[in-house]
């Protein structure tokens, strides 16, 4: 059995799921409680103090001439 | 400026100096004079480089004297929004945040002017990041629009606009997001191009938004706008979006007339969309008339509602935009202005699978103006719902309640012009809009020239008075628009902002749930069933050359 969870948080996420139209059960909201410890501690290893001229690896590039129909 | 040189072109200039009847030198002065008599009225410059200037058209002078001629931009007094980076010259964004920031090297576009030989006389002013204006608490002042001094000039251009318009330099490199080329050209009164995206770029030129950022001229004619054109387009390795193309020859593009192209005319834009003022839709039918005169096959044409091209870019665009200035908006948000925030703060509202989501969208928005352009040359519209409105009466929840006529071709990519097409009663320029289809820079050109040299608008410069009264007191920062958010929406909201890790002040919290509702139904919009299989216009590929 894991630790019971920060009844903020829960609370939080019970609200973002139901913004993103999802209604959550009690075991699925403990499963996302539980998942969402490890996400948050990859989401601060993403730096976000970046110099403006580092791009995205997905810039949007029209096709090469030739490329397209 | 002397007869001789007062509100010259760069084609004339050019001409003359190729000639050797015009000397750099000689209209570099007349400018800076001009400049200094003219721009306290305007505060388009945020830095004016008169001896650097002077240094560099002595420079161009030799050179042209001893048969080194470059070409028409040689010898040329030119102005740089503050965003494009100028090695050893403070670049500052018209921002706090950037107020001390000097790069070690040129923008990429800043370089090929310098090497087409122009003179670099100053750095034009912009709406903060060329993103929120008019501002009233930045370090700079806004713009001033040259016809009336009260008025917007429009951006985030602004220096830009008002500097081409009163003819304190020749001609100015913008940028372009949602508009911001050429709404201070329509509402300056001058020719502003948003080229094809990739075309030029945008290397070493502050980021608004990766996916939507737009390099190109601002100029008092097409021709001049063509030429500028010349200088800064071609492929550049270190823009990731930079297209490998070859570059059309603009100007010679330019002859030959319009007989027989066929104009669209997305009449639901300014009829249905976002109707505009009725002095403004009579310019534009006079402009068909125009248009039809020259031989041209005008006929409607209908492409999505402005909203929905709204939402897609607004969603991308902020998110970028976030992202870019997320480090300073967490430590030092005070130092950003209140406009900037008032449209960038919100975007910590969008989720990860809504940027995804607009990104979809855009592929098949893409995917739908093949149809139009295969039955349209150009698509023509009105380059602003309006004249210039005064500077006071800017409010920044306008920015999320209305679409624009600009972005939809931000979000197409393909190239769009606006121009001059007549006056308001009051005396302010009427902008007219032409797009096209990505890559077709040249006929947006072509048609845009066929216009002005049928119609008589370039005959005309504001009335500017240099040394006449004139008061510089500024609007105050107007009040946030009152949040009529319950209090679930304010605890949902302020969750967001407690999660993105920004600490904000009662005011700049009122402002966001003031804006909130408005991006919540364009994310809404966003969110619709769609094919697994259908791409986001944004796909990792590995850069050329590199597998």
């Amino acid at each position: 059995m894991s630790e019971p969870h920060d009844p903020t948080l829960r609370a939080e996420l019970e609200q973002l799921a139901r913004l993103g139209d999802a209604t959550l059960s009690a075991q699925q909201l403990d499963q996302l409680c539980e998942a969402y410890v490890y996400l948050e501690a990859m989401l601060g290893r993403i730096p976000r103090d970046r110099p403006w001229q580092d791009e995205p690896m997905n810039t949007f590039r029209f096709p090469k001439r030739g490329d397209e129909r | 400026m002397t007869a001789a040189t007062q509100h010259l072109t760069i084609a004339e200039a050019a001409r003359r100096i190729q000639a050797r009847q015009l000397s750099p030198v000689e209209l570099t002065e007349a400018v800076l004079r001009w400049i200094e008599a003219a721009n306290p009225q305007l505060d388009a410059f945020v830095t004016l480089l008169a001896e650097r200037a002077l240094d560099e058209a002595r420079q161009a002078e030799r050179e042209i004297g001893a048969g080194r001629y470059r070409g028409p931009l040689h010898g040329i007094p030119l102005g740089l929004k503050d965003i494009f980076n100028t090695a050893g010259v403070l670049t500052s964004g018209h921002s706090r945040v950037m107020m001390h920031n000097v790069p070690r090297q040129d923008a990429t576009a800043t370089a090929r002017l310098r090497e087409a030989g122009a003179i670099l006389v100053g750095k034009l002013a912009t709406h903060e990041f060329a993103h929120g204006g008019p501002s009233f608490d930045l370090p700079w002042p806004p713009a001033r629009n040259p016809w009336h001094r009260d008025h917007f000039t429009g951006g985030s251009s602004s220096g830009s606009g008002a500097a081409v318009a009163a003819g304190m330099v020749l001609g100015a490199l913008g940028s372009d997001t949602g508009g911001s080329i050429r709404t201070p050209a329509a509402l300056s009164g001058v020719v502003g191009l948003k080229p094809t995206y990739g075309l030029v770029s945008r290397h070493g030129v502050i980021t608004n938004s990766y996916t939507f950022d737009h390099v190109g001229p601002l100029a008092w004619t097409v021709e001049d706008a063509a030429l500028l054109l010349q200088a800064i387009a071609g492929h550049d390795p270190r823009d990731p979006a930079s297209a490998e193309r070859p570059v059309a020859d603009y100007r010679a593009a330019l002859a030959g007339g319009i007989k027989g192209l066929r104009i669209g005319v997305l009449r639901h834009t300014f009829e249905q969309d976002l109707p505009v003022q009725a002095e403004m839709r009579a310019a534009l039918e006079a402009a068909l008339d125009v248009f039809r005169g020259l031989g041209a096959e005008v006929s409607d044409a209908r492409m999505r509602p402005l909203h929905e091209y709204y939402a897609v870019k607004i969603t991308i665009a902020e998110a970028e935009l976030y992202a870019v200035h997320e480090g300073n908006l967490r430590t030092r948000v005070g130092d950003f202005g209140e406009d900037f925030l008032g449209r960038c703060l919100p975007a910590c509202l969008i989720r990860g699978h809504d940027y995804v989501q607009a990104q979809r969208e855009r592929r098949v928005i893409l995917a739908e103006m093949e149809a139009l352009y295969d039955r349209h040359d150009v698509l023509v519209t009105c380059g602003a719902a309006g004249p210039a409105p005064r500077l006071d009466a800017w409010r920044t929840i306008a920015f999320w309640q209305r679409p624009s006529l600009t972005t939809p071709f931000n979000v197409t990519g393909g190239p769009a012009l606006t121009q001059c097409m007549g006056f308001s009663a009051a005396g302010l320029p009427l902008g007219l809009q032409i797009a096209g289809r990505p890559f077709a820079d040249a006929t947006v050109l072509r048609v845009a020239h066929a216009y002005e040299q049928a119609t008589p608008w370039r005959r005309k410069r504001p009335p500017l008075e240099p040394g006449a009264p004139f008061s510089r007191q500024l609007p105050p920062v107007p009040d946030p628009a009152t949040a009529e958010a319950t209090p679930a929406q304010r605890d949902r909201i302020a969750m967001f902002v407690r999660r993105a890790g920004l600490t904000l002040s009662e005011r700049h919290f009122e402002q966001l749930c003031a804006s909130a509702p408005y991006l919540e139904a364009m994310l809404g919009g966003l969110r619709k069933e769609r094919d697994w299989g259908l791409e986001p216009a944004n796909v990792f590929s590995f850069p050329r050359g590199a597998v």
